[in-house]
């Protein structure tokens, strides 16, 4: 019996080697019984992405989030940071930043204005990135080895979620202002993500938010999450930031 | 809209088969999947008459989740993510609830 889909063992199976994914070649009457996953074409090129990656020793973090979370400008935050630590003789390694929009390249304009490397990514009228828009990216991008590679997805909670990019770390952004609950309105987004940073710390002094509820929703969805509050603009909190950056190197 | 994706990646997958009348297209849908089906159904009939499966319908079986307790070892069915196990505890493996998965072609 097929420990994936309960068939019957006997019946020919197709599959590659390390895939879960197979196929059954078993006919029962006028229909065709499968075990085809449908982003098949998707992990396949989030594979290739991931193996292209490590052969380049490079790290790709995929920060997702809410639109308005301040995913630019956490970016634009530690461009700035880098560049000055790197002036004081502080060891980083190289930079680059690939920019998921619908339309315009106004936050690749505002990464190079830091003096970042960066490629825009317009997905039209997609709202996520996929593998592929990746490895087009990344090859436009032409990192140099060793680099650390930030992909800002397109602003949304839902959609990001489903797509594996072929990236080593997934973070999960979103502002105080966005309320209390939205962990368990859009629990897919921060259940897979090894890192949650809630931005705009230097709000909470206007707000009615209860960060303590934010933190107990998303540890149950996630309980091995690491939790970062901080403020992108005023810049507290940004050292931790840095120091997880640092910690994802191989 | 994701699921409009997902569409599209299972009228890839059907290409190889549209040689034949297809009129079943079964998929299984896990709860945890991140994928509605309502939203899924939506969008292949958008799709499906332009894809040349104007006589196809869409059977979407939607697959409970299922979680194995790291705390207790217990196997348990939680609705929706963050819910606990019956010990309380958060820290639990999906086992099933996450497949995306195109079952079964019926022909015409």
């Amino acid at each position: 019996m097929c420990g994936h889909c309960g068939c019957s063992g006997d019946k020919a199976r197709l599959s590659t080697p390390g895939s879960e994914i197979h196929r059954h070649l078993r006919h029962e009457g006028d229909s065709l019984q499968l075990q085809q996953a449908l982003l098949a074409g998707n992990d396949e090129l989030a594979r290739q992405n991931r193996d292209w990656l490590t052969a380049h020793g490079i790290t790709c973090i995929n920060l997702m989030g809410t639109p308005g979370a301040g995913k630019t400008r956490l970016l634009e935050a530690t461009f700035t940071h880098v560049n000055a630590s790197r002036q004081a003789g502080a060891g980083w390694p190289p930079m680059a930043v690939l920019e998921g929009d619908q339309h315009t390249q106004n936050d690749a304009r505002r990464i190079q204005a830091c003096g970042g490397r960066v490629v825009q990514i317009n997905t039209g009228t997609g709202c996520h990135l996929d593998a592929h828009m990746i490895q087009a990216g990344l090859a436009t991008l032409a990192a140099p080895d060793g680099a650390l590679v930030l992909v800002e997805n397109v602003g949304n909670l839902v959609c990001p979620a489903l797509f594996d990019l072929g990236e080593q770390h997934r973070v999960a952004m979103m502002a105080v202002t966005d309320g209390d609950d939205k962990p368990e309105k859009y629990p897919h987004l921060f259940a897979g993500c090894g890192l949650a940073i809630i931005n705009k710390a230097d709000l909470l002094p206007y707000l009615e938010v209860d960060l303590d509820s934010i933190k107990s929703a998303l540890r149950r969805l996630n309980p091995h999450v690491q939790i970062l509050v901080l403020s992108a603009q005023s810049g507290e909190g940004l050292n931790a930031w840095y120091d997880w950056l640092l910690s994802t190197r191989p | 809209m994701h699921e409009l994706s997902v569409v599209r990646a299972l009228l890839t997958r059907l290409k190889p088969y549209q040689h034949r009348e297809i009129r079943r297209i079964t998929v299984e849908v896990g709860t945890m999947s991140c994928v509605d089906g309502e939203r899924l159904q939506f969008c292949f009939d958008m799709v499906k008459e332009e894809a040349g499966l104007s006589g196809a319908e869409l059977v979407i079986q939607v697959v409970p989740a299922r979680a194995e307790c790291r705390h207790c070892g217990r196997h348990f069915t939680p609705d929706k993510a963050g819910d606990a196990c019956p010990c309380s505890s958060h820290d639990y493996t999906l086992t099933s609830g996450r497949q995306l998965l195109l079952t079964e072609i019926g022909f015409g």
